[in-house]
């Protein structure tokens, strides 16, 4: 995709919608996982794709290729997904009193689609793992860990300072073991 | 080294974060000594085995490239999604022209009523007050079905 680039992206701002098409082709994949992952909904995450989709077309004319369309990319699409997090939340937070532990584990009524050759065993101890963190930290733990983002690149998408990244990795990790924690102190 | 700080550098190594060649080797040791610190570093390993085994990419529903591809169309314009909770007769109603009339229509109907409530002439009341075959002098004295009756087949 990085090869030609340049050219497929002057295309698709021509109006060319096959060039567009090309685009999509190869960001969708990354873009519907991270949207998924950080959203645990998959109506959430397919909105968020279309909209970041969008986005990319309305600004293809300003964009050169000189930085990497992929962090631009990740950008909109956590910035989206964040944004579908919160108005979930928001949501939630009319209807009931509730914390915010208990809203993020009610957030998503489906079990996640894992993608193929993924046992659900493991899809649904990540579900698990996931649903233990807030929206942010979610964010930074899948762009790490899933996505395999540098600090660096974290920080460019999410638009925080790198200490920022490592702190909010380390009370994911604090979380996800106060809540492994819980959980065998439940089935003692 | 602290137990504290042992889990603290495990973390780091974790999420890839840079930890010195010494530290690393002083993690080591303690951990060599420490059977709850290697406790965590195993949990750890089983968390990051299972963010290793999901995949970074997943294909969406092809119905979102159609919506997409929908929305590029020449002459699209992007509509907010409002649910058509009144059908034909909502979009009667969204025509400027016919909730004037309506409009129009209602304020005349309350105007007349107004009218002839205080004047007691024309319209509903003023019929019902002068006709003499439902008046309530004769529904007092043959009842009320009676009076109707006479009045629908007079």
């Amino acid at each position: 995709m990085e090869e030609g680039l340049s050219e497929t992206i002057e295309q698709a701002a021509a109006g060319d919608v096959a060039a567009f098409e090309a685009i999509y082709r190869n960001l969708a994949g990354f873009v519907y996982a991270v949207a998924l992952r950080t959203t645990r909904n998959e109506q959430d995450a397919q909105e968020v794709t279309q909209d970041v989709f969008m986005k990319l077309h309305q600004n293809l004319k300003d964009f050169r290729g000189e930085s990497s369309l992929r962090t631009w990319v990740y950008r909109i699409t956590v910035n989206e997904a964040l944004n579908a997090c919160r108005a979930r939340n928001r949501h939630f937070r009319k209807r009931v009193e509730m914390d915010e532990q208990t809203l993020e584990q009610q957030v998503d009524p489906h079990t996640l689609e894992a993608g193929p050759d993924v046992e659900p065993g493991v899809t649904r101890q990540l579900d698990k793992y996931l649903a233990v963190l807030n929206p942010d930290q979610r964010a930074c733990l899948i762009l790490r860990k899933i996505q395999g983002l540098s600090y660096e690149e974290i920080a460019a998408a999410l638009n925080i300072p790198i200490n920022t990244v490592r702190s909010r990795l380390k009370r994911a990790r604090e979380a996800l073991f106060d809540a492994n924690k819980k959980e065998q102190d439940d089935a003692v | 080294m602290q137990c504290k700080k042992a889990r603290e550098l495990l973390g780091d190594l974790s999420d890839g974060w840079p930890v010195e060649a010494s530290l690393q080797e002083e993690l080591r040791s303690h951990i060599a000594g420490c059977a709850d610190c290697a406790r965590y570093r195993a949990q750890l390993e089983r968390f990051d085995a299972v963010f290793r085994a999901a995949p970074a990419v997943i294909q969406p529903p092809e119905a979102v490239w159609e919506k997409i591809r929908e929305a590029l169309s020449p002459g699209f314009v992007l509509q907010p999604q409002v649910p058509d909770v009144l059908g034909w007769l909502g979009n009667l109603l969204r025509q400027p022209a016919f909730a004037g009339m309506i409009v129009m229509a209602f304020f005349g109907f309350m105007l007349v009523a107004v009218v002839t409530r205080f004047t007691g002439q024309g319209g509903f009341a003023g019929k019902a007050a002068t006709n003499e075959w439902i008046n309530e002098d004769y529904a007092t004295v043959y009842g009320f079905d009676t009076a109707l009756e006479r009045y629908l087949y007079r």
